[in-house]
């Protein structure tokens, strides 16, 4: 007796349908990832415009357009005007190394220098006093001569970006940058001696990737020095925060995004699964007579409707366990910690509760009706019904209560609502385990989610269609 | 019950011993023969080595070798029977339930299903085979049950079958010229007389056609041609319900 029985269930677990649709359920489970994202690389766009500047017969500007991984970044069009005694400007378009070179052949003055960069993106402006400094010597407008960018294989990771000019705006071929990073205070700047070479300057502008040390406590800075060649003293100098360059991930909350998602999507899925899982692997064989060609094999009507019913019902609980561990690896790699064990467990007895009952209730189904198109017709409708509707029908019960949504009223019959509903299911869990509902602190047994009458709930919707279907496929056939 | 299991209260163990081929078999339309066969041999009790081996065994048996992995859907009235015939003969079964299972099928498909019983009879297997089509049952038949509305009417052997077939039958004569002495002698014989011309038909004949054609030549009655034709299940049929249900 157990062994065809045994052999029903292999059959229905492995059969094509059901293999085809654990493996969607995996997949809509990795949809947790994009929930994941914390959004700390802003992909595609610009960073600050950098400025250099120097006096030599006339006011000179070099500008750099770059992306957010410091990459030079061409086409982009800059303007410079000069406000003084009278005004200038110019507007180049950046070459292929992100370049632009301004030349003001002007009368020297007390002028105002105002910038504009047009990106795709937006336009970016300044406007600084120009300085007298001696002539030749090249100062850094607006922008500092060190800037953090984004690290092009490593999102979480900041890279320096170094923008500068010799004299009189030649290659600074000759510089070199170094860097220290200092754990504890105070913090003052290093000789060239005490720092650690990163690179030479080959061109106005380079990026570095400075290998700092993980695991530093959040009061480390990181100093990094431009010197000259054979020059000690360093010609500029930058500072930065630890969390500047290591920034830190925001904080999930681990079961807030996965109640979302557990409710919000697989939730949603998991009963339109089950329906067409046991569309496939019971209603369908027994309203084409089908089923009658494997009841002529020695094994009851009990047995096979119980082989069906309970290898529908493990095919997709195994599903569910699965879906829920990947849900938990995303959410451990994303954040770093795993779902609290009492959750995890809560959420797969509550899908499993929504399994077993969308299983019995088509199972149940197919024996009330008469034809496969009537079948899913109706268990379609139910799930539309049930997953799509039920908010539009708890708001109409709302207002016939005479409350309005959001209301003690509303939430009392949002619950209450929950109990008649298996698709459901999953919420009463979630709110009684979480304590609360979208968003909003709520104390769940002032409406009436209380652990029995979850525990009750649930055994009911898992148990009753099973055993209505079970009675059906014996006694009526 | 069969062999000594309740079908309603046994259900597992009567089935192993019963093989049955339906008029429509139904199969999973999208199963392919060698693998369904092989989940059907899991209900057996054959082990997965065996199973391969029957299956592909009992599928060439039946003539379907190399239309195995083919999904059911493609294949044709006949060529289902013949895989649900080689599923009953999976488990080897004492005994077998062909139903109508000659409906629908070519010339070569009844001679198979007609020469597959009584290869089985031979071996001592017991077959149940309901059939509308009499004159095949007549030939392979050792029992033959008559129902009729949903009742058994009448179960008769071979051998009594036989007998009746012996003296009874349909007496065809064709005379030189019509014959009005021919006709009244033959309707002393009994049964039913009827005139077309010079051929009379007399049903219902007992007796021995030989003797009727002296008599009519002694009554100067000249007979071109004198035919005997036995009555068949058929006509015993016929008789039967007319027997037991005269309104029909």
């Amino acid at each position: 007796m157990i062994r065809p029985f045994l052999y029903d269930v292999k059959k229905t677990i492995t059969s094509k349908t059901v293999l085809i649709l654990v493996a969607i359920i995996l997949l809509i489970s990795l949809a947790i990832i994009p929930f994941t994202s914390r959004s700390i690389v802003n992909t595609g766009g610009f960073s600050q415009p950098n400025v250099l500047f120097y006096r030599d017969g006339g006011y000179h500007f070099l500008s750099f357009s770059g992306n957010q991984y410091g990459d030079p970044v061409s086409g982009i069009s800059f303007s410079i005007s000069m406000i003084g005694p009278k005004n200038y400007t110019q507007t180049i378009v950046t070459n292929s190394s992100g370049l632009a070179f301004f030349t003001f052949s002007v009368p020297y003055a007390n002028y105002t220098a105002e910038g504009r960069e047009t990106t795709p993106n937006g336009d970016s402006s300044f406007s600084l006093s120009v300085p007298n400094y001696s002539p030749g010597v090249v100062q850094a407008l607006d922008s500092p001569v060190f800037s953090a960018v984004v690290d092009k294989h490593n999102a979480s990771k900041r890279d320096m970006q170094v923008f500068y000019a010799a004299t009189n705006g030649a290659l600074p071929t000759a510089y070199s940058v170094y860097f220290q990073v200092a754990t504890s205070p105070p913090f003052t700047s290093y000789t060239k001696s005490q720092m650690i070479f990163l690179g030479t300057m080959d061109n106005y502008h380079e990026v570095f990737d400075p290998p700092i040390p993980a695991g530093l406590n959040n009061t480390a800075q990181v100093f990094f020095e431009l010197f000259s060649q054979n020059n000690n003293t360093a010609t500029w100098t930058g500072e930065f925060s630890i969390f500047e360059l290591r920034p830190q991930q925001p904080t999930i909350v681990v079961t807030n995004v996965a109640a979302f998602f557990f409710s919000g999507v697989l939730g949603f899925f998991i009963p339109l699964m089950t329906i067409v899982g046991s569309y496939s692997s019971y209603g369908k064989d027994r309203l084409t007579g089908v089923l009658e060609s494997v009841l002529s094999r020695p094994i009851t009507r009990r047995g096979l409707a119980m082989s069906r019913f309970l290898s529908t019902l493990m095919a997709f609980s195994i599903a569910v366990i699965a879906s829920v561990g990947v849900v938990d690896l995303v959410l451990n790699y994303a954040a770093g910690s795993f779902l609290p064990q009492d959750y995890t467990l809560a959420i797969i007895a509550g899908l499993v509760v929504e399994v077993a009952a969308f299983t019995g209730l088509i199972f149940l189904l197919s024996h009330l009706v008469k034809s496969t198109g009537l079948l899913l017709g109706i268990s379609i409708g139910l799930f539309v019904v049930l997953d799509f509707f039920w908010g539009l029908i708890i708001f109409l019960l709302t207002l016939l209560l005479g409350g309005a949504q959001g209301s003690f009223v509303g939430l009392q019959a949002t619950y209450l609502s929950y109990y008649a509903n298996p698709a459901q299911f999953l919420n009463l869990v979630n709110a009684y385990v979480l304590q609360s509902s979208v968003g909003a602190f709520v104390s769940p047994s002032s409406y009436g989610v209380t652990l029995p009458a979850i525990v009750l709930d649930g055994i009911i919707w898992a148990v009753a269609p099973f055993i209505i279907f079970l009675y059906l496929a014996i006694k009526r056939d | 019950m069969i062999d000594g299991h309740d079908i309603t209260k046994e259900k597992p163990e009567a089935s192993k011993s019963i093989g049955w081929v339906p008029e429509i078999p139904n199969f999973e339309p999208n199963a392919k023969a060698w693998p369904l066969m092989r989940y059907f041999a899991g209900f057996y009790g054959i082990d997965r080595a065996d199973a391969r081996r029957k299956s592909k065994d009992l599928l060439a048996s039946v003539g379907l070798s190399g239309f195995e992995n083919r999904k059911i859907r493609t294949y044709s009235q006949g060529m289902k029977k013949r895989f649900s015939l080689a599923v009953s003969l999976m488990s080897d079964p004492q005994n077998y339930l062909f139903d109508e299972v000659l409906n629908g099928l070519d010339p070569e498909g009844i001679h198979f299903f007609r020469e597959l019983m009584r290869g089985q009879k031979r071996v001592n297997k017991a077959i149940l085979l309901s059939s509308h089509i009499l004159t095949e049952i007549e030939n392979i038949a050792d029992r033959i049950v008559f129902i009729h509305r949903g009742r058994v009417i009448k179960i008769v052997t071979r051998e009594e079958l036989a007998a009746y077939e012996g003296e009874k039958g349909v007496l065809r004569i064709v005379l030189q010229t019509a014959s009005d002495d021919g006709v009244s002698y033959l309707r002393t014989l009994g049964g039913t007389v009827q005139v077309q011309g010079n051929e009379i038909i007399l049903s219902d004949f007992r007796g021995d056609s030989s003797q009727v054609n002296s008599e009519l030549v002694k009554k100067g009655v000249l007979v071109r041609e004198i035919k005997f034709e036995k009555t068949g299940l058929e006509q015993y049929f016929f008789d039967l319900i007319n027997r037991t249900d005269p309104h029909t």
